[in-house]
């Protein structure tokens, strides 16, 4: 195992605690509020993905954790201390820039030496810690070419061993594979992972992309517009999303409109498109009476005949290889996805306007709360 | 008619070609003709009656001319190094913090190419008169230090702006600080621009006649200085193997700042 795990217990538990951070940029009129009150707890060791769209200020906490900008208002603790005053070059964070923001004018080799020389360490050790790094990262190779003569993935891979090599407890990724095409990301992915269950080294990730947050992270704390929505593991996002934002940013997810009609001890009814009764195991607080919007995931829904069906009427079958998605209306006009995997290789025959049967187990519905989307 | 044949079409235009010839060699036939005629072996300038390395030799051993040489190197040395330095920081700072009035500073910085020489020339005379400085080597020097600034300052902030302005703050989040960023990253990637700003200030300073002229004193003849207290009593062949000797060093000059200019496409 190439890199050493912090010792246990060394410190506290947490790498990153934020406590009602906000920042804003300019002031007056022109006044822009980047985070709002974001506060979480980081525990150390884990793969901790930041996952929101463009624009919704996670490059901004990244910039507020390794110093190059300064928080408006909350603080930052780092292994329990508070960081305010210390300048980006005395934090013991390293970070992957977006853009990889390699040296240009220096070899590859030299780049992964930078860290360890600011820090002077002695000559044999820092040789001895680049060539380990570039044989993590697989370049040992390339080791005396220039960064320009790199491809983008080997410019990614250079990227990830420089900031590896001073052995940081916290890694800062900025949307590290993002410039990269679709197979390779997918690789590295994988790679990423391994890196940080080997090393223990804490990440904290940012991704717009909700796949690669929900296949690489222990927790994803899902943003928009500065706030953090909800902290989970991707399990508990994925299927307990605490409001429509969350659920429809991760992955596709049909709403529907549904008042409580019936309260058991673990199920309840749901009446919905006028009069069809859906049972289901609630996963939040629910009172008869109570207007709620359930949350299906398409590949939950089954297609389904025989008089306990739910009924409604199909628009449009898409064949997408692996799956086929069925596209349906209810009776009020809510537009619904199913997805079905094409396990036995039959397509059936359909027309537009067919009737269509379908059916959702009972533990396959979520209440979400109309988040700030809605509102917004 | 075909439209490539339209009558608005500039490369079409009768006589253009003409015209470009007329313009190339109203510039640079004169230059020629002072080149062939610095080798000629007749005294009198006009007449050529064979080749000869004669007035370079006289050249080189006239003390006045090698005296006003010297001076010449000496100030665009000592000017041109000045003016980077100061550019350089200059450049740096502009491009690194954001400051209330920025804009209009970095327009004035670079206005003085556009000012008519003689006007700075005065106006420096007067102050270094009113404060009662002897003029001489020491007063062109700050002189051309001065006019010198501009034209390093601006391939400097050209290089400046194509620098990925991450760069900086990888160097600060890999443990440096700002001393060691500037001096391990800022620099080696400006260095092509500084060295072209170099080299276009010594070339400025070593041409310069007007600034010389008004804040020059004792001691400090330049080159052009010297070759126009000659012309004023006739042309020599040894004033044109002089000037001849000042193309060769700008052309050189000229050269490594666009052999450095192209180096920057490595990065
Ligand atoms: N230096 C800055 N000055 C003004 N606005 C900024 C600055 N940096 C970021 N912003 C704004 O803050 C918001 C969040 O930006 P960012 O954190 O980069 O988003 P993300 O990384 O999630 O795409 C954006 O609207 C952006 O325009
Ligand atoms: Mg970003």
């Amino acid at each position: 195992m190439p890199l050493r795990k912090p010792e246990a217990g060394s410190s506290s538990a947490n790498a990153i605690e934020l406590r009602g951070v906000g920042k804003t940029f300019g002031s007056g009129a022109a006044a822009f509020v980047a985070l709002r009150d974001v506060s979480t707890t980081i525990e150390q060791n884990v793969f901790f993905t930041l996952l929101g769209p463009s624009g919704c200020g996670k490059t901004t906490l990244l910039r507020l954790i390794a110093g190059f900008e300064a928080a408006t208002t909350g603080e930052i603790l780092l292994h329990g201390k508070e960081i305010a005053d210390l300048p980006p070059y005395r934090r013991p964070v390293n970070t992957v820039f977006q853009s990889y923001a390699l040296f240009p004018h220096m070899t590859v080799a030299q780049n992964v030496a930078f860290g360890l020389q600011m820090l002077k360490q002695p000559k044999d050790e820092i040789a001895r810690t680049v060539d380990e790094m570039l044989k993590l990262v697989q370049m040992e190779a390339l080791k005396n070419r220039r960064t320009s003569e790199l491809s983008g993935g080997q410019q990614q891979r250079v990227a990830l061993a420089r900031a590896l090599a001073p052995k940081p407890r916290v890694l800062l990724l900025d949307e590290p594979l993002s410039a990269l095409d679709l197979k390779l990301r997918k690789e590295m992915q994988v790679e990423l992972k391994r890196l940080q269950t080997e090393t223990g080294i804490t990440f904290v990730f940012v991704t717009h992309d909700q796949e690669e947050a929900l296949t690489m992270s222990d927790k994803v704390a899902v943003m928009n517009e500065g706030q953090i929505l909800q902290i989970g593991t991707p399990r508990e996002i994925y299927n307990h999303p605490a409001n429509r934002f969350v659920a429809d940013f991760i992955g596709d997810i049909n709403f529907i409109k549904a008042e409580i009609v019936e309260v058991g001890k673990t199920r309840c009814t749901a009446r919905f498109d006028g009069n069809q009764k859906l049972s289901f195991t609630p996963d939040a607080e629910v009172s008869k009476g109570q207007k709620v919007t359930l949350a299906v995931r398409p590949e939950r829904i089954a297609v389904a005949n025989g008089k306990n069906a739910l009924s409604a009427t199909l628009d449009n079958v898409v064949y997408h290889g692996t799956d086929t998605l069925y596209h349906f209306s209810l009776g009020d006009g809510t537009r619904m996805l199913a997805r079905r995997q094409n396990s036995d290789g039959t397509i059936p025959e359909w027309q537009t306007g067919d009737p269509f049967g379908w059916a959702v187990s009972g533990n396959a519905v979520a209440i979400v709360a109309d988040g700030p989307e809605q509102t917004a | 008619m075909s439209a490539r044949r339209a009558a608005g079409d500039a490369r079409r235009w009768p006589g253009l070609g003409f015209a470009a010839a007329v313009f190339f060699a109203y510039v640079y036939l004169p230059i020629f003709i002072l080149v062939i005629l610095s080798f000629n072996e007749n005294r009198i300038v006009t007449i050529w009656t064979g080749f000869s390395l004669e007035w370079y030799r006289m050249a080189f051993a006239n003390d006045d001319i090698l005296r006003a040489a010297g001076n010449s190197l000496l100030i665009a040395s000592v000017a041109a190094t000045s003016a980077t330095v100061l550019a350089t920081l200059a450049a740096v700072r502009m491009a690194t913090t954001r400051f209330f009035g920025q804009t209009g500073m970095n327009a004035l910085l670079a206005l003085p190419i556009t000012v008519p020489e003689i006007v700075p020339a005065v106006a420096t005379l007067m102050f270094f008169a009113s404060l009662g400085v002897t003029l001489g080597l020491g007063t062109v020097m700050i002189a051309h230090t001065v006019f010198c600034i501009p034209f390093a300052y601006l391939p400097i902030r050209a290089r400046l702006e194509g620098m990925d302005p991450k760069l900086g703050e990888a160097a600060a989040d890999l443990f440096a600080n700002p001393r060691q960023a500037f001096f391990k990253v800022t620099l080696p990637l400006l260095m092509p621009g500084i060295l072209s700003g170099f080299v276009l200030a010594f070339i400025i300073s070593l041409d310069d006649f007007v600034t010389t002229f008004f804040v020059g004193g004792a001691g400090s003849t330049t080159l052009p200085i010297y070759i126009f207290g000659l012309v004023r009593t006739g042309v020599t062949p040894e004033v044109n193997a002089i000037s001849a000797l000042m193309l060769l060093v700008s052309i050189a000059l000229v050269s490594l700042s666009l052999f450095l200019g192209r180096s920057e496409h490595r990065y």
